[in-house]
């Protein structure tokens, strides 16, 4: 075995060592939920980062730019622009209000059982559609990366998740995002190093070539033929803005740092992460054009990339620096899956087990022993689901639920958490309209949609036009909130 | 503060998408030899961040009670 080939099993132990630690530390459901909201301001920007950037957004960003260019760069623009209005509108008032989930903050004006339901149930099915998401990405990528059968890879991170989420709780979450956001980070700019090195330090050149080699040459640079509805591009830039200011794994994070100050500031380290390591794939995608798409040692019989397009960066990886450097690449993508995944399930079960149980069905009268079992036996629970679904989905096309997720946030969660936030007019039954309508409007759009009532259902014609839908749900799910608030005010309590 | 470094973000990020909704051939113009696709997206990357750690220095000052 050679000494690359040992940075998987010591990433491993690592986050096993920080597990075992941070269960000393993890006696209260303050300290399950919420790290006991000590965590500084780096370090939740840093967790905050690698919460964000997941395996798709190193290894999927490379392979977008090979097979559509300048898309990628269109989705990271407005992926980014989200996080600067998350620290306008949400990130302080979430810290001052919150407590461990975001029902917490609906709960403060709307103390309904309702709402928290509602609240609940929408972070419920986001957290297991991108849950889902993840596993099958990870059970795909290792199968591909250490040929592990599917099954066994996807068990393997089900229980090291299950390890750091029910045994460490928040604390270890947060430290494994911690060491899986500064692995990323290094990873990206060795591979951005590399490229800048081989091109000779010169952007002409490797503009001149990225043109040169992909197979639409110059049109590589400009948005693709995928993008050429108008109002497709307005509504997947609105989805992705947007939908960020609804993902409940990263809005609990804001539950963890002390104060509001130490709130801005972790955003202010995400910003800057996201957008260091954005600006780094497109080196990294443009090096992917130029040093692996016509490298014969990369592609198979037909001509197409071993392994797909999302082998892309490890076999740039290989390109640079031999087997070496691939195989610490490859261990960083196992570090990011399993730091994503854990970071999921923690957002799942604070959900499950503080607001469905403690809060809804216990009436706030259970004690904190009994809640810290209920949330360990959450975690398994949905361990064992994510499992079971991700088996049942590994042959569908998971981009579709990936897109589900984040229309979901942003058509769902987000107008709720704004209109409790800033409209004095919503009422319960408002936000109960608002939320349901949201989530039950991207569904249906995206399920009649080109995406799936076309290219998976194959019908002729989509009764949705759009393949995001966030351009009509969002506001939908707003005009819903106001009409129900207007016209079936609330009953006096 | 916050009305005006909302619209240094989201102005020029409405005219982006604008461009490659409506205009998207002006995205091809060289500007210093790199495609102004390039240029824009690159530019709106760090001009994110660069509102973020305005709004941040400005908040924290304004909590410590400097004008």
């Amino acid at each position: 075995m050679s000494l690359s080939q040992l940075a998987l099993p010591v990433i491993v132990l690592a986050t096993l060592l920080i597990t075992l630690w941070a269960r000393r530390q993890t006696q209260s459901v303050r300290q399950f939920y919420a790290a006991g909201q000590r965590v500084k301001g780096w370090q939740n920007g840093l967790a905050l980062a690698g919460d964000y950037l997941s395996a798709a957004a190193f290894l999927g960003a490379a392979g977008l730019v090979l097979s559509q260019g300048y898309d990628s760069l269109i989705y990271a623009v407005a992926t980014l622009a989200g996080w600067p209005l998350l620290l306008m509108l949400l990130a302080e008032k979430l810290r001052e209000q919150g407590c461990y989930t975001v029902a917490d903050v609906l709960a403060r004006r709307f103390p309904q059982t309702s709402v928290r339901l509602m609240s609940a149930c929408s972070s419920l099915l986001i957290v297991l559609f991108y849950l889902i998401v993840q596993m099958v990405g990870a059970g795909k990528l290792l199968e591909l990366m250490f040929g592990i059968p599917f099954l066994w890879a996807v068990f393997a991170v089900a229980s090291l998740m299950l390890i750091y989420v029910a045994i460490g709780g928040m604390l270890a979450t947060t430290w494994v995002q911690i060491v899986k956001a500064c692995l990323m980070l290094s990873c990206g700019l060795t591979l951005a190093a590399g490229v800048w090195y081989r091109s000779g330090y010169s952007l002409s050149w490797l503009l001149a070539q990225t043109v040169a080699i992909h197979p639409s040459g110059a049109a590589v640079l400009l948005p693709s033929k995928a993008l050429s509805n108008p109002w497709e591009v307005i509504s997947l830039g609105l989805g992705l803005v947007l939908g960020l200011l609804g993902l409940p794994h990263v809005l609990m994070r804001f539950f963890t740092v002390p104060d509001a100050r130490a709130a801005r500031e972790s955003v202010c380290w995400a910003t800057g992460i996201i957008a260091l390591f954005f600006s780094l794939n497109i080196l990294i995608g443009a090096g992917a054009i130029v040093f692996v798409s016509k490298n014969p040692q990369f592609l198979d019989a037909h001509g197409k990339l071993l392994g797909g397009g999302n082998m892309a960066a490890l076999h740039l990886a290989h390109a640079l620096g031999g087997a070496g450097l691939q195989n610490l690449v490859a261990a960083v993508v196992f570090a990011t899956i399993l730091a994503v995944v854990a970071g999921l399930t923690m957002a799942g079960a604070s959900t499950l087990s503080h607001d469905l149980y403690a809060v809804v069905w216990r009436k706030g009268n259970s004690s904190d022993r009994t809640e810290l079992k209920v949330s360990r036996l959450a975690s398994l629970a949905l361990a064992l689901c994510a499992l079971g679904l991700s088996t049942l989905f590994q042959q569908q096309n998971i981009a579709i639920l990936m897109g589900l997720a984040f229309a979901m946030a942003a058509s769902g969660p987000f107008p709720v958490l704004i209109l409790t936030l800033f409209w004095p007019g919503l009422t319960a039954r408002g936000a109960v309209a608002g939320g349901v309508v949201g989530l039950a409007a991207s569904a249906l759009m995206i399920m009649g949609g080109p995406a799936v009532w076309v290219a998976v259902l194959g019908f002729a014609h989509p009764f949705f036009p759009l393949a995001n839908p966030a351009l009509c749900s969002v506001p939908l799910a707003f005009v819903s909130a106001w009409a129900v608030s207007r016209y079936f005010p609330d009953r006096r309590l | 503060m916050k009305a005006s470094l909302l619209s240094l973000l989201l102005l020029p990020l409405c005219t982006y998408f604008a461009l490659i909704a409506f205009a998207p051939r002006v995205l091809a113009w060289r500007c210093l030899g790199i495609p102004l696709s390039l240029l824009l997206a690159f530019g709106l990357i760090w001009l994110g961040f660069l509102v973020t750690l305005l709004y941040v220095r400005q908040t924290n000052r304004q909590s410590e009670g400097k004008p």
